[in-house]
């Protein structure tokens, strides 16, 4: 276990080198980049820049140099080169900020939002698996009764709806047509309120998760029931069921015990797979909830071409893709007895 | 029918099992059945050992699970110590299973993986109240000594195993709960033959040992005169012979039984060669639609014009020589 351990990491620190380079190469390839704004006609500044004005900016952010040198200063720091002061990202230097939040050290910029999309994608994690298992296991228990069609049009419904529309039908429904109604409305977006007596409190946090985590999870909730589902169908028809039934096993615990264990095997990969989102965080769902986490941190940087910020939250990405596989590997071992790595 | 008598530890009556077939996209609708079990009367006696054999799909093993109730019948009973097994529901049933067994036939299929040898033999105890911790763990071990597995097994994966073990642990969990009744489900079929004689020796070691009762499921002819006192004969879902051992090798009745038997082969060069091997034609039919009257009326070579309009009736044609056949 320790020699494959040792084994895995070393190719996915190959694997982050390379994708790394790759990132950075993609990213300042593609039309576009920090500066690209400035010189559009229209633009407010256009007119007052001069040609020696962008030159002048293209060396402040080092986009002088070649690509590759600016690979190697990323990566690795230029303070061995004159004049250099940057130390590199293997050296716990993340950078500045271009655009977003400007002269801001990225590791802050990211501190700031990590805590808020870690709430919305675990709390959206956490109601997938609390209701798509069990979902999943009645389904494939009670298989083709009524309520198992029922719940095949849930998940349907879950797989097929744009989130960006089924936030805004929340928000209409539950945030401005109750609050016409004078029924209990909750909050349309923000991750705390504002002003009021329990700015920020427990309560109020809680208001503000309510939407965004089930819009978030209605996806994952409905696709991963169905994962569930046919796992414990095919578990089920397996001979050790039988022989469960054999022994004189209660029905519960034929299908808790000897039934859900096996099924839940290959459901664990699906769930540990997806656990980066807990740092990705989620584009649209943020975006409507106006929720503020790491994934409208992307977007934001992603249309402003604010490369250092875009390295580290891509990079940190791709670590963690990578960790997640092995994770999900080792996880395997503990779950399933007959999986062992030397 | 089949000589019910006093000693008879279990009694099959009219046993059926007909599996629907449904077609339609959005309304299922029944069209048809399959056939598996279609009226099935024998007994068997306290401590000793029914073979059941016949051609692949011709319905042994859902005969097994049916009477154990694993498949739920679909008419007969199934009367097992005073008891219809047929009738029993829920928490009687369960408690039922105490005293009947199975033994699968795919050693590699039918232990759960994720549980310990000692989880897989010992849950049987615990389910029925009969031991708990550290009894549990010494009634296991001791069970496995009985089967001849090295009792510091126990907190060895089956996938640990060789098919051979495999199937040792199987019988270890079936006798776990001292059964009186067990159905062995073609129990050495997926075995090498080196390794299915160990297991028949030991399944009839323990018969003894025990007093267990046996239906003993197979389609290897040679290994049911070696284990049974008494073989039925199966075909397209119905018994069509059954007697003693001895009366059914040297004086078949049935044209089936003939037929299989002629199918054996001898090893012993000289008589192999005069051995005269009766061919059926055809194929079996579908148990969906099985022949009019005799349901072997399409292969037999002693078809009359009655056979194809009656079914036979399941006669005793002397000395407990069960028969269903008009031409004898």
């Amino acid at each position: 276990m320790v020699n494959y351990l040792i084994r895995r990491l070393f190719s996915m620190t190959i694997v982050i080198i390379v994708s790394s380079f790759l990132i950075y190469m993609m990213l300042n390839l593609a039309p576009g980049g920090p500066l690209w704004e400035l010189t559009q006609a229209g633009s407010s500044r256009e007119s007052a820049l001069t040609r020696e004005d962008y030159a002048r900016l293209e060396k402040m952010l080092g986009l002088d140099k070649p690509m590759h040198l600016r690979y190697i200063i990323w990566l690795a720091g230029d303070d061995w080169l004159d004049g250099g002061t940057r130390k590199g990202v293997i050296r716990g230097d993340w950078g500045e900020s271009w655009r977003v939040a400007q002269g801001m050290s990225v590791m802050e910029l990211i501190s700031s939002r990590i805590g808020n999309t870690i709430i919305l994608s675990g709390a959206a994690l956490l109601l997938s698996l609390i209701i798509a298992i069990p979902v999943g296991i009645i389904a494939a228990v009670k298989q083709y009764s009524k309520l198992d069609y029922a719940l095949t049009a849930f998940a349907f419904f879950g797989v097929a709806m744009p989130v960006f529309w089924f936030g805004l039908m929340l928000i209409l429904v539950f945030s401005l047509q109750f609050k016409a109604w004078g029924l209990p409305a909750l909050p349309p977006g923000g991750t705390e309120s504002l002003f009021g007596p329990d700015q920020g409190s427990f309560l109020d946090r809680l208001q503000h998760l309510i939407m965004p985590a089930i819009v978030l999870s209605l996806f994952q909730t409905a696709s991963w029931s169905r994962y569930m589902r046919s796992s414990m169908l095919e578990v089920l028809k397996q001979d050790y069921v039988r022989t469960a039934r054999a022994k004189g096993v209660i029905e519960r615990l034929v299908i808790t015990k000897h039934a859900v264990r096996n099924a839940l095997i290959p459901i664990v990969t699906v769930i540990v797979l997806s656990l980066p989102s807990l740092f990705n965080g989620a584009v649209i769902t943020e975006t409507i909830f106006a929720w503020n986490g790491m994934g409208r941190l992307y977007i934001n940087a992603l249309t402003r071409g604010d490369y250092p910020v875009l390295m580290i939250f891509l990079l940190i990405s791709a670590i963690l893709v990578v960790a997640a596989n092995l994770l999900a590997d080792v996880v395997y071992t503990f779950i399933d007895p007959r999986i062992r790595y030397s | 029918m089949a000589n019910p008598q006093d000693t008879a530890l279990i009694e099959v009556r009219g046993l059926k099992k007909y599996f629907p077939i449904t077609q339609g996209i959005i309304f299922q609708r029944k069209v048809a059945d399959v056939k598996a079990v279609d009226g099935l009367n024998f007994a068997i006696k306290k401590g000793e050992t029914l073979g059941l054999v016949g051609e692949s799909g011709c319905g042994k093993s859902t005969t097994g699970r049916a009477i154990l109730q694993l498949y739920r019948p679909t008419a007969g009973e199934v009367i097992f110590q005073g008891k219809d097994l047929v009738k029993l529901q829920g928490e009687e049933l369960r408690k039922m299973r105490r005293n009947m067994q199975m033994i699968f036939q795919d050693p590699y299929a039918s232990l759960n993986p994720r549980m310990t040898v000692g989880d897989i033999i010992g849950e049987p105890l615990e389910v029925h109240n009969i031991a708990k911790g550290k009894e549990k763990k010494e009634r296991v071990q001791e069970l496995l000594k009985i089967v001849g597995l090295n009792p510091y097994f126990v907190n060895r994966y089956p996938h640990e195993f060789s098919g051979g073990q495999r199937q040792r642990i199987g019988v270890a969990r079936a006798l776990a709960v001292q059964p009186d009744f067990i159905v062995c489900d073609e129990p050495i079929s997926a075995l090498d033959v080196s390794i299915q004689a160990q297991i028949i020796n030991l399944l009839e070691e323990l018969q003894t040992k025990f007093n267990l009762t046996y239906l003993f499921i197979a389609h290897d002819l040679s290994v049911v005169r070696h284990i049974s006192d008494r073989i039925a004969v199966m075909y397209l879902g119905k018994i069509v012979e059954l007697t003693d051992r001895n009366a059914l090798y040297n004086n078949p009745l049935h044209p089936y039984t003939k037929a299989l038997l002629s199918a054996v082969p001898i090893p012993d060069p000289v008589v192999e060669e005069k051995r005269e091997r009766i061919i059926l034609v055809g194929d079996v039919p579908s148990p969906v639609r099985p022949p009019s009257g005799c349901h072997f009326h399409t292969r037999c070579p002693l078809v009359m014009d009655k056979c194809k309009k009656d079914d036979p009736e399941f006669r005793n044609a002397g000395a407990e020589h069960w028969v269903a056949c008009h031409a004898v």
